[in-house]
């Protein structure tokens, strides 16, 4: 029983954590966010085992952490707000070509992502070619270039 | 037109296997939320169902013990002892030997006056109230998965027989 208890209670921490740390920290990973989530997998790991080394510890946990997954993506899917809060909304940062400063200071984004992502996707080289910019649930943002002129 | 007839000209190499592959998913989704249930009950160890209390003939022993334990996990053992008046101040436990050392002792509460090892078997004294309950736990760690019986006895009467699974 413990076993199940420790697995629903990180998941539980993670994802409140891990929401509350907000979108950019998952999808612009840098070399430091890499070596903190390896040290958070190592302080977790020990609070999940809990010194029982055994095989059929390590399948329940597994089998526990995977089956809340599958839960919550079916909640998800069943109702649209359990889905907002868990996975959040996408942010529109940019609209009609104009920056929404307020949101991308929430956000945490600013010009240079924006461009960052234009180029990545786009190859675009300025703001000013740029309709929309969307900070997507993945965190990732996505960018919709103007048209050019016919 | 069915959903599923809806792919066109699209080429997609073992589509039609989708459906089978859904209806499979399901099946493991029911059965890893009884696996989850299950273990929460303590059909893997350690929860209701993998707790068993066993009791000497003559009731001078009873031991709460894991009935299902884990190897390289903590198990414990604790027995209540009830010692009779010819036994003094002193109450002898006796263990298998094959099985302290299949589970190795971790650690013993309260610590024995003194330990002693004879014929298979390895006794442990402890100093007690004479006519008074008293309450000794075995800290373990299984060594190896599989089926254990023991029989335990208090100064020599009569045992006190258990069987634990052990899981890998």
């Amino acid at each position: 029983m413990d076993a199940v208890l420790r697995a629903l209670a990180v998941y539980g921490v993670l994802l409140v954590v891990f929401r509350a740390a907000g979108k950019r920290s998952v999808a612009e990973i840098t070399t430091f966010d890499f070596i903190l989530l390896l040290i958070i997998s190592e302080a977790v790991q020990e609070a999940l085992i809990d010194g029982d080394g055994s095989m059929t510890n390590a399948f329940v946990l597994v089998i526990t952490l995977v089956g809340v997954d599958i839960l919550i993506s079916v909640l998800k899917q069943r109702w649209r707000w359990f889905d907002r809060l868990v996975d959040g909304s996408p942010l529109v940062v940019m609209a009609d070509g104009e920056l929404l400063r307020q949101r991308m200071k929430k956000a945490r984004v600013d010009e240079a992502d924006i461009l960052s992502a234009a180029r990545a996707s786009h190859g675009l080289e300025r703001l000013d070619q740029i309709k929309y910019a969307v900070l997507e649930r993945n965190g990732g943002i996505s960018i919709v270039p103007k048209q050019p002129p016919t | 037109m069915n959903e599923n007839d809806r792919s066109g000209r699209l080429q997609l190499g073992g589509a039609d296997l989708a459906d089978e592959h859904f209806g499979l998913q399901r099946i493991a989704w029911g059965l890893m939320a009884l696996l989850v249930l299950a273990a929460a009950l303590g059909l893997f160890g350690d929860g209701p169902l993998a707790n068993a209390r066993a009791a000497s003939p003559t009731g001078d022993l009873d031991l709460e013990y894991a009935r299902v334990a884990r190897s390289d996990a903590s198990t414990t053992l604790r027995f209540t002892l009830r010692p009779g008046p010819s036994c003094g101040s002193a109450a002898h436990l006796t263990l298998p030997i094959e099985y302290a050392a299949a589970m190795q002792v971790q650690g013993v509460l309260p610590l024995p006056v003194r330990t002693r090892a004879a014929r298979g078997q390895v006794t442990y004294s402890f100093e007690v109230e004479p006519r008074r309950e008293t309450t000794v736990v075995f800290d373990l760690k299984p060594q190896r998965a599989g089926v254990l019986r023991a029989s335990f006895s208090l100064a020599g009467g009569p045992p006190l027989q258990i069987r634990q699974l052990v899981l890998p």
